[in-house]
């Protein structure tokens, strides 16, 4: 098992540099000068130009660049934000809690409730209930997050004056964002978990388990849903990465803090070293779950460390 | 002596019908009812697109500030929005936007992952290693966060969407065709094509190619759904189109700053965008069951 994860670090390290380095030869290699940009953007001077370089990390030959943006990164030392002048290493550990909570509540939904509506389908597999639930999970799939996002408002808020629309706090200001982000997710776990149980349900140890007298609720719980579960682990780490993606626009419409809308409003003021910032750690954030997941993986199902 | 009449006889008098897969392919999606109700509404979508300026009851940038918030009526089918701007004419010119930017978008990602997959999947070595290395990058950014990377790289506008949600779709088309060009090119009429001696572009794109076009056939089709979700996110989010324009996520984030007095400004364009994406899912979904169901999920 520590081979396998030390096997996993090890191939996670390569695609961390090249994200880190794609991020610097984007910025150096696309058309126009982001420092002229930010100038013309802000109205300031020629003189400030020199400044805003060095500042951006822009001067210098490409080489001399690419080894300061390297080893400053490595130190985690991302620069600081042009429009706040805070370093953005700070700016986005205040933000990523935020985001971090909004996607671990919405994972929550997202399984129980993908879980539960594949689990019925498997089981009623051919009859109407069967094409209802898939049909749901489609739907669940289809929808843009902002616009389940304002219907949830218009029911929860406008109507019924239940749930407050905007801002963050306690756990009132969580419920329609993370049911959002969990619905739109839920549609993909429901589907997984359906194919997987029915193919679990095929097995020779079912039948042997229903041979030998088991209730059928006993089959499919202790049975034949905890191997079904095992492939939707790996959906997980990719699901994350739609929620981080789903966070940008539901942190938008609840006006909610976090990475999401701090990429916007950066992307909006054009302030690249934060941008540059957030998606360097989104990508590791992202590739670090997968890795965990790819690990936990390898835990549940002793197969895949044997291969 | 065994019984020379243990086993049955064979009585048949014709040989078994030979079924050829694009039959069993068009019979399979032909009795698929979701798949083909969503065609049809799509056949719709498709000449509502192209007949807009003729079905459009007003002109959807003509701002009349007395005709505002108007709710659904006889003169205005789908209401107006703040601008007094007639919503049903401004979703009939949303349907261009929208679809054209998905098949742009699902083409800018198609043509050269494909190619790339290709490219990978033939030759192997230091070249499958280069490019999947760089789809593995590609795929380590988040959800939209590619496109939005790339969105803030060239800047707002709908062609820099466009693009930036085509680049992000490539990596799915290199993995996949990658992955069904190292099954094909064993086959045994690749290898006779090697041996009589066809060049290897030849083998790649006249022999291999065909026979990996069907999942990247499905991959298109959902994909479109993906790219018009993706690329009407950024609008919504103020990234993609000109204020203004009557693009279905752009309407949305205009409505929402009214939602509790105009309801409808919102309503009418999300559900325009969810059914156009459910019915590709569900002819995508089709499409894959008939013609390619290993990769059903």
């Amino acid at each position: 098992m520590v081979q396998y994860i030390g096997k996993r670090l090890l191939a996670a390290i390569p695609v961390l540099w090249g994200v880190a380095t794609l991020v610097f030869l984007a910025i150096r290699l696309v058309p126009g000068d982001p420092a002229e940009v930010i100038l013309a953007q802000s109205g300031g001077s020629s003189a400030s130009l020199a400044q805003l370089r060095t500042q951006l990390g822009l001067d210098g030959p490409l080489y001399v660049q690419y080894v300061r943006f390297l080893s400053d990164a490595l130190r985690g030392d991302l620069g600081r934000s042009i429009f706040t002048n805070r370093p953005v290493i700070q700016t986005i550990s205040e933000q990523l809690p935020h985001t971090v909570q909004l996607a671990l509540a919405a994972m929550v939904i997202a399984i129980v409730l993908g879980g539960v509506l594949g689990s019925i389908a498997a089981l009623k597999s051919g009859s109407w209930i069967d094409t209802l639930c898939m049909i749901l999970a489609v739907i669940g799939v289809s929808t843009p997050v902002f616009w389940s996002a304002l219907l949830l408002i218009l029911l929860f808020t406008t109507t019924l004056h239940w749930l407050p629309a905007t801002g963050q706090g306690d756990l009132r200001h969580l419920i329609m964002p993370a049911l959002v982000l969990g619905l739109a997710s839920s549609g993909t776990i429901a589907r997984l978990v359906r194919s997987s149980l029915l193919e679990v349900l095929n097995q020779e140890y079912i039948v042997v388990a229903r041979s030998k007298g088991l209730s059928e609720s006993r089959v499919v719980l202790r049975h034949a849903l905890r191997n079904a579960l095992i492939p939707t682990v790996t959906v997980i780490g990719l699901q994350f990465g739609f929620l981080l993606g789903g966070a940008v626009v539901t942190e938008t419409v609840f006006s909610r803090q976090g990475m999401g809308r701090l990429i916007v409003d950066a992307i909006l003021w054009k302030d690249f070293p934060l941008i540059q910032g957030i998606v360097l750690l989104s990508a590791a954030l992202y590739t670090l779950v997968n890795l965990v997941v790819d690990v936990s993986y390898a835990f549940l199902d002793p197969r895949i460390r044997h291969e | 002596m065994p019984d020379k009449h243990r086993y049955p006889i064979p009585t048949r008098k014709y040989p078994p019908r030979v079924e050829i897969p694009r039959q069993v392919a068009r019979r399979d999606l032909r009795h698929n009812v979701g798949a083909m109700l969503s065609l049809a509404f799509l056949l719709t979508l498709i000449l509502t697109a192209i007949l807009a300026p003729l079905l459009a009851t007003y002109d959807p940038r003509a701002v009349s500030p007395e005709n505002r918030l108007q709710p659904p009526s006889q003169e205005h089918w789908a209401g107006t929005d703040l601008f007094g701007r007639d919503i049903f004419s401004r979703l009939l010119y949303g349907t261009r936007i929208s679809l054209i930017l998905g098949i742009v978008a699902v083409a800018i990602s198609a043509l050269p992952g494909t190619l790339l997959g290709l490219l990978a999947g033939y030759y192997g070595g230091w070249v499958d290693g280069l490019i999947s290395r760089l789809m593995d990058v590609l795929l380590a950014f988040p959800g939209i966060l590619l496109a939005l990377s790339i969105v803030a790289l060239l800047g707002t506008g709908l062609s820099n969407v466009t693009l930036a949600v085509g680049i992000a779709g490539i990596p799915s088309y290199t993995r996949l065709v990658r992955g069904s060009v190292l099954t094909t090119k064993r086959e045994l009429y690749v290898r006779a094509a090697r041996i009589i001696g066809c060049r290897d572009s030849r083998i790649m794109f006249r022999h291999i190619l065909p026979n990996v076009l069907a999942p990247v056939i499905v991959l298109s089709t959902l994909n479109i759904a993906w790219a018009i979700l993706n690329a009407s996110a950024l609008n919504f989010l103020g990234l993609g189109v000109e204020l203004g324009t009557p693009e279905w996520g752009a309407m949305l984030n205009e409505g929402r700053g009214y939602l509790r007095d105009a309801p409808w400004a919102s309503i009418a364009p999300g559900l325009m965008l969810t059914a156009t994406v459910l019915a590709i899912n569900l002819l995508g979904d089709g499409l894959r069951d008939a013609l390619d169901p290993r990769l059903r999920a």
